[in-house]
């Protein structure tokens, strides 16, 4: 065989031993393909991740805000002290007398509202006695 | 960059890159393996690339080194085997299927049994997107060298062609 024979077999025998194999562009391009898809799940997902850390931040913040401020907060006088009591309620009536007479009137109008309670009361104790009487009677009757 | 953009931009050499690894590997399998992963470290750096004037030869030079170390890691681990595995294997196909193959499926299992160097010269010179310069680059020969290796591949290649035909 003639060198330039022979060369041209050679040249021939690699180009078809480097041919590329089956599908191999395909598989580059899906293979980019999911490595760009596998890059913006992971971006969303670390997206969605700083926004819940973020939500988790400002709650636990305005959570110590409140605290701190119900604790702060100035409290209401207590009544344990009779003289600090008299103080507060003395805004009412600057005068006993007449903190004597309101409270008469009052105590009046109570008393007039309990009798008429009990009045009311004993009306209906009347009724249900009488009620029991007819029922006895008419027990009676049958037996 | 997008997908789109990055494919316009690398992957139009994927069939130079392939042929390159193929060359200093010797093997299909991971010539696409190494080809995919130069791939992936490509599109992971992406942004960076922007400013490369020659994506081509920084493809080129990102591929050979893939494939040299791969190629170093290998050869440590399974000299011994491969030295003993090809000589005997390729030798019994050889003699075995000489009447039922044609010439270049003959060539081609005799190129295997060539030396690596020579190998590798003889199929990076058969790329045809590659110039001598490139192949220069891509073994560390010189020029004078990668003329004696390829005259010894067809010298060798075609004794041995003649003893079988």
């Amino acid at each position: 065989m003639i060198d330039k024979e022979f060369d041209k077999l050679i040249s021939t025998a690699i180009d078809k031993d480097q041919d590329l194999p089956e599908g191999l562009s395909c598989r580059l391009d899906s293979m980019i393909d999911n490595l760009e898809r596998e890059e913006q799940v992971n971006s969303q997902s670390k997206k969605s991740r700083i926004v819940s850390h973020l939500f988790i931040w400002t709650s636990s913040i305005a959570a110590c805000l409140l605290i701190s401020i119900l604790l702060l907060k100035p409290q209401e006088p207590r009544f344990n002290d009779p003289i600090q009591y008299a103080s507060l309620i003395e805004d009412t009536y600057s005068n006993p007398k007449d903190a004597a007479i309101a409270t008469e009137k009052a105590l009046a109008i109570l008393s007039e509202k309990f009798n008429l309670g009990i009045e009311t009361v004993n009306n209906s104790k009347k009724k249900i006695e009488k009620v029991n009487k007819d029922v006895n009677n008419y027990l009676n009757k049958i037996k | 960059m997008t997908s789109k953009e990055f494919k316009n931009k690398f992957m139009i050499y994927h069939p130079k890159l392939y042929r390159i690894a193929y060359s200093i590997l010797g093997d299909k399998g991971d010539a696409e393996d190494i080809l995919q992963e130069t791939y992936t470290k490509l599109w992971q750096k992406r942004e960076e690339l922007n400013s490369i004037r020659n994506p081509e030869s920084y493809c080129v030079s990102l591929i050979k080194n893939a494939s040299y170390d791969l190629h170093r890691s290998f050869h440590k681990k399974h000299r011994k085997v491969d030295i003993c595995e090809t000589n005997e294997e390729s030798t019994y196909k050889i003699e075995d299927n000489i009447e039922q193959s044609d010439r270049i499926v003959l060539v081609n299992r005799l190129i295997q049994k060539l030396p690596d160097k020579q190998k590798q010269v003889l199929r990076l010179s058969a790329i045809k997107e590659l110039d001598n310069k490139e192949i220069e680059e891509i073994t560390g020969f010189s020029n004078v060298n990668i003329r004696t290796l390829l005259s010894r591949a067809r010298k060798t290649l075609k004794a041995q062609f003649e003893k079988y035909e």
